[in-house]
């Protein structure tokens, strides 16, 4: 994958991250309950999975490995009910 | 035309090693960095008792560059790297071909290894269950965010400059990690 598929990619989270929250927002008010504890928790895990997954920067400053990556990608995507993926090793 | 100095500094994931980025502008021709006729600067860097780090300043010609430094051979720090805290710097920058000199004083701050504790505690919270939804320690999770929100109000700190309220917010993150 190239820098710029990788931009691609990091535009295609925010994106996702973006309908996610608007499909949350829509559901508290259709059904009228309090998701704003589900709201927050998930909110900060996700900002949290898409700085650590948008900054990841090869060989310089990661906290983790290729296959942990990998891993905060499946979270994200479980949470979010994406599949969005990069291949972090030819970055 | 005066060079405006523009250092930054990064650590490491494992705190190891430390790199100075120059990105000054000015004092050259058109204030074309590149053009500048520097020939060298100098670094110190201190820690907050003021206790210089560096044996001796630290000089090499990196104008619009990186140099790194190594945490064991440069700092003397143990094998475990920079520790947290807020360090200071004083980096001068020398024009051998006349008598301008120029100097800059700063502050930069390390919080890698809490940052990272924060991130994995969090990875292996969420790693250690299949669903978000069942089976998530709540309490574990409630704990790391409260950490993760001390952090990004040191991140905060820090760009405002707010020295002495950085270090008490990294003191009260390493008492409860």
């Amino acid at each position: 994958m190239t820098s710029i598929e990788f931009d691609t990619y990091r535009v295609a989270v925010y994106v996702a991250f973006k309908d996610y929250a608007s499909k949350l927002v829509r559901k508290t008010k259709i059904r009228k309950i309090n998701i704003q504890d589900e709201f927050d928790t998930k909110y900060w895990i996700l900002s949290k999975m898409v700085l650590i997954i948008t900054l990841f920067e090869y060989n310089d400053r990661n906290y983790f490995d290729e296959d942990e990556m990998l891993q905060w990608q499946d979270i994200m995507n479980d949470i979010m009910g994406t599949k969005l993926y990069v291949d972090f090793k030819v970055i | 035309m005066s060079l405006i100095i523009d250092v930054d500094f990064s650590v490491s994931s494992d705190a190891g090693t430390l790199t100075m980025r120059d990105d000054s502008t000015g004092w050259g021709e058109g204030g074309d960095p590149e053009k500048a006729d520097i020939d060298v600067f100098s670094l110190d860097v201190k820690d907050s008792d003021g206790v210089s780090l560096l044996a001796a300043p630290k000089t090499d010609n990196i104008l619009n560059d990186a140099v790194e430094f190594d945490a064991v051979d440069d700092f003397g720090f143990p094998s475990t790297g920079m520790p947290n805290g807020i360090y200071r710097y004083t980096v001068t920058y020398t024009y051998t071909g006349g008598p301008w000199t120029q100097t800059k004083n700063g502050t930069f701050y390390v919080t890698t290894q809490l940052e990272q504790n924060i991130n994995t505690d969090l990875y292996n919270l969420l790693t250690g269950v299949k669903a978000f939804n069942y089976n998530l320690d709540f309490n574990k999770l409630e704990e790391i965010r409260r950490r993760d929100n001390l952090m990004y109000a040191v991140n905060v700190a820090e760009y405002l400059s707010d020295e002495t309220t950085v270090t008490e917010l990294i003191d009260y993150l390493e008492r409860i990690e």
